[in-house]
């Protein structure tokens, strides 16, 4: 399967949904203070379980950072 | 009586909010934000790193002050919407601060975007802090939108040039009743207590102090400078007059005949 993580095109072998693809990533779901976009739409966290990934999938995780 | 500082439901002491960007260390960020009394900061979002580990930055923040994420990066409204989702999500809170600028060179806000960009958060049920020229008519249509305040800039981002046109500041403090906050353009304390005693509720600054010689001690001088311009604007100042008034009693003078 090949999507767009944060910009990059990425490879991965298996991933079913937003949950899996945290742990393919090594980011801990349980971590708090980020957030996940699947295709421009920002998914709740209660929902990563269930969110299907889909090869051509554009997904952004983002966290807050020193700013202005 | 406490001067307490209300604004989208919530009550703060210190009028001063700060960004934190660009300072010369975490630990003198932490020491300057202390240093300052501010209880509010501002953060960006921005992509997780997914190459290196992610620094603990955000979590000392985090466990003293509250924090006011911003859109900054954005060019037009779905961008920014698209950011305040993002960041409602990543720190569970309903405050943004709406960034939504022209170009890279001024900074300036693009008006017609903001607009749209405020009314679509508002309705989305976000507490709106749009950063917008200091324009009054722009502020009021913010206002009439239903945001929790209004952020007119002094001057441009970062450059330090103060309050260039006061006027506006106090036509614009005239014109709403939500708060005023200063966003933008202090350089110094003498212009965060301007711009106090013009009528502003609040000062959002960041570059006056991360980038100051010592921002520690910039701090602390921006703190005084906003609660000396504060006491100044609620004491009421003398009206201006071209021509001297004496403040020596004119009787009783002693003459040499």
């Amino acid at each position: 399967m090949r999507i767009i993580l944060s910009g990059e095109p990425r490879e991965l072998e298996s991933a079913d949904n937003l949950h899996d693809l945290l742990a393919h990533i090594a980011i801990d779901p349980s971590k708090n203070g980020i957030a996940i976009a699947r295709n421009g739409v920002v998914i709740p966290k209660k929902n990563w379980e269930n969110e299907p990934l889909a090869d051509g999938d554009a997904i952004e995780i983002v966290r807050a950072s020193q700013g202005g | 009586m406490a001067d307490v500082f209300r604004i989208g439901g919530k009550e703060f002491t210190s009028r001063l909010i700060l960004g934190t960007a660009r300072y010369p260390n975490p630990l003198v960020m932490m020491e300057s934000l202390r240093a300052s009394g501010t209880q509010l900061v501002t953060v960006a979002i921005r992509r997780f790193n997914l190459k290196e580990k992610e620094n603990d930055v955000l979590d000392w923040i985090k466990k003293e002050f509250a924090l006011l994420p911003n859109t900054a990066g954005c060019y037009t409204a779905k961008e920014a919407i698209f950011t305040a989702e993002l960041a409602r999500e990543a720190l569970e809170t309903n405050w943004i601060k709406l960034e939504v600028i022209g170009d890279d060179e001024t900074l300036m806000p693009d008006v017609v975007e903001l607009l749209k960009g405020a009314e679509e958060l508002v309705r989305l049920g976000f507490t709106v802090l749009p950063y917008c020229n200091d324009d009054p008519i722009t502020c009021r249509k913010l206002a009439d939108l239903g945001c929790a305040a209004v952020m007119p800039l002094g001057a441009p981002i970062g450059s330090g040039a103060g309050i260039r046109n006061p006027f506006n500041i106090q036509i614009i403090r005239e014109l709403v009743t939500i708060p005023v906050i200063i966003d933008a353009g202090i350089g110094t304390a003498s212009d965060a207590a301007l711009a106090m005693e013009l009528g502003a509720d609040a000062i959002l600054l960041n570059t006056a102090i991360s980038r100051a010689e010592h921002p520690v001690m910039m701090a602390n001088a921006m703190r005084h400078g906003v609660e000396a311009g504060r006491l100044a604007y609620l004491a009421g100042r003398i009206p201006e007059t071209l021509f001297a008034e004496r403040s020596s009693p004119s009787e009783g003078v002693v003459s040499l005949a």
